[in-house]
């Protein structure tokens, strides 16, 4: 017999480590599926009134039955999604437990993320006249054409490499991403918005409920190219919302302040199984006058001890 | 290998059970009892097996910090079964203690593991733990009262072969 409570104790604790792992989510949801048809079964004879059987003629029409079983599924498949939520939100408090007492003990960031404001001199490109005055004035410094003059649409910021800018670095107007740099020259640099067809990038949803603001599902946001943005990669288990709010899940990969995307306008479970996430931007690229390169940069204080 | 099938039924039909009716059972209300009186009847390597595997799925089903109840249970169990397991043992020369009554040990790993589970799953506040606690109880208690009864009576009736690890 001890060898059989044993066993049992070391399935447990693999299946408790696999948990917290986030390895076992697709376990669950064929543990759900083959239990869902018995549940159905216990649920609708429970349901029954008092004072009739099973056996009972009903008194809903055809209609009405398959209206009712219809509905019953839908709420099946949205508690299994709660369910997971659930779950998985207990599992990001007792991290978060864990990490406040981390933190409590450790000194400074060892990266730390600062914002190098930019005066933006166009909407649209380098205009003819400024190209030809940066390759005029570079010609005395003896730079060449490649390192003055950025080619292509979008915003052009009055910042280049000579203030640290690069290219990927984001580009935010408060905290609401604008865009990313993406050609970079001595002086200058050309910001990519969110809403181009080839931008993307790692984002999360932020549900608001009245209890208070919690975490939804990753993604990855992409411009359309109409001025609009879509959240794809979306799991069908998660659930997405009208006016739930979108933030980064990193910057440049790397953890660290959430930056706002913008709300979203249009969600749609489709019937392939997957979220069609429609993101209205948070800016209007007109109106913008300056923005902030976000820049991630080592604490010199930490790296200069580790380095004694 | 009949008794071990029924049991399995009845585990997995009590485990869908709880799953359903979320509304009028609290979690490990019936399971639990119905695990602890699978481990009682089987007093082998098969009830640990299935009362594990059964309560690790409900773990699995609705995840609280780990199962430590389901292990509690099943160290508790195992312990007291063995200990009986010696106790029975004739000896001439050994004078032994008389064991528990028949429901005690029972009982006592259910109350354990109830009250395991309840703090488990208030993440260790008590003031909420303690009812949920009771609540459970007043529906475990009179589940495994009717599992040991019936399996008392079997004994009893001859229906059922007693045996020794």
């Amino acid at each position: 017999m001890w060898f059989g409570t044993c066993t049992m104790l070391l399935l447990m604790a693999t299946v408790w480590v696999a948990n917290t792992v986030g390895y076992l989510t697709s376990v669950r949801m064929a543990l759900q599926n083959v239990m869902s048809p018995a549940r159905l079964a216990v649920a609708a004879i429970g349901s029954l009134p008092a004072g009739s059987s099973a056996t009972a003629e009903p008194d809903f029409t055809d209609s009405e039955v398959v209206e009712l079983q219809n509905a019953l599924l839908e709420n099946e498949l949205q508690r299994r999604q709660l369910l997971i939520e659930n779950a998985r939100l207990h599992n990001e408090l007792r991290s978060t437990k864990r990490m406040a007492a981390i933190e409590a003990v450790s000194s400074q960031d060892l990266v730390d993320f600062v914002a190098v404001k930019a005066k933006i001199l166009s909407h649209a490109g380098l205009s003819d006249s400024l190209r030809e005055a940066f390759i005029d004035a570079g010609k005395a410094q003896g730079l060449q054409r490649s390192q003055l003059v950025v080619s292509g649409a979008g915003l052009v910021l009055d910042k280049g490499t000579d203030q640290g800018i690069a290219a990927g670095q984001k580009v935010a107007h408060g905290t609401a991403v604008v865009g990313r740099i993406s050609k970079v020259s001595q002086w200058v640099g050309l910001v990519q918005p969110i809403t181009a067809e080839d931008f993307s990038a790692a984002v999360q949803i932020v549900k608001l409920a009245p209890q208070g603001a919690s975490y939804g599902a990753k993604g990855l946001l992409e411009g359309t190219g109409t001025g609009g943005c879509r959240v794809t990669a979306i799991p069908y288990t998660e659930s997405v919302a009208v006016g739930d709010e979108v933030f980064s899940a990193d910057i440049d990969g790397v953890q660290g302040p959430r930056l706002y995307y913008g709300r979203v306008v249009h969600a749609e479970f489709s019937a392939g199984g997957e979220w069609d996430v429609r993101v209205e931007p948070a800016f209007q690229a007109d109106t913008l006058q300056e923005v902030a390169v976000v820049q991630q940069r080592l604490n010199t204080a930490r790296t200069g001890v580790a380095r004694q | 290998m009949k008794t071990n099938f029924i049991w399995l039924l009845l585990l997995w039909f009590v485990l869908v059970l709880e799953q359903a009716r979320v509304d009028l059972l609290l979690s490990q209300s019936l399971l639990m009892p119905v695990a602890v009186a699978c481990l009682f009847w089987q007093r082998n390597g098969a009830g640990s097996v299935l009362a594990g595997i059964a309560l690790t799925v409900h773990w699995l089903l609705q995840p609280v910090l780990a199962p430590i109840a389901g292990a509690v249970v099943l160290v508790l169990a195992t312990m007291l079964i063995a200990r009986g397991a010696r106790q029975a043992t004739w000896s001439p020369t050994v004078s032994r203690k008389s064991m528990n009554a028949w429901w005690v040990d029972p009982l006592f790993v259910l109350v354990v593991g109830l009250a395991c589970h309840s703090i488990v799953s208030t993440e260790f506040n008590l003031q909420t733990a303690a009812p949920a606690f009771l609540s459970r109880l007043l529906i475990a208690i009179p589940a495994l009262g009717l599992l040991l009864f019936a399996s008392h009576a079997a004994e009893e009736f001859g229906w059922r072969k007693v045996s020794q690890m």
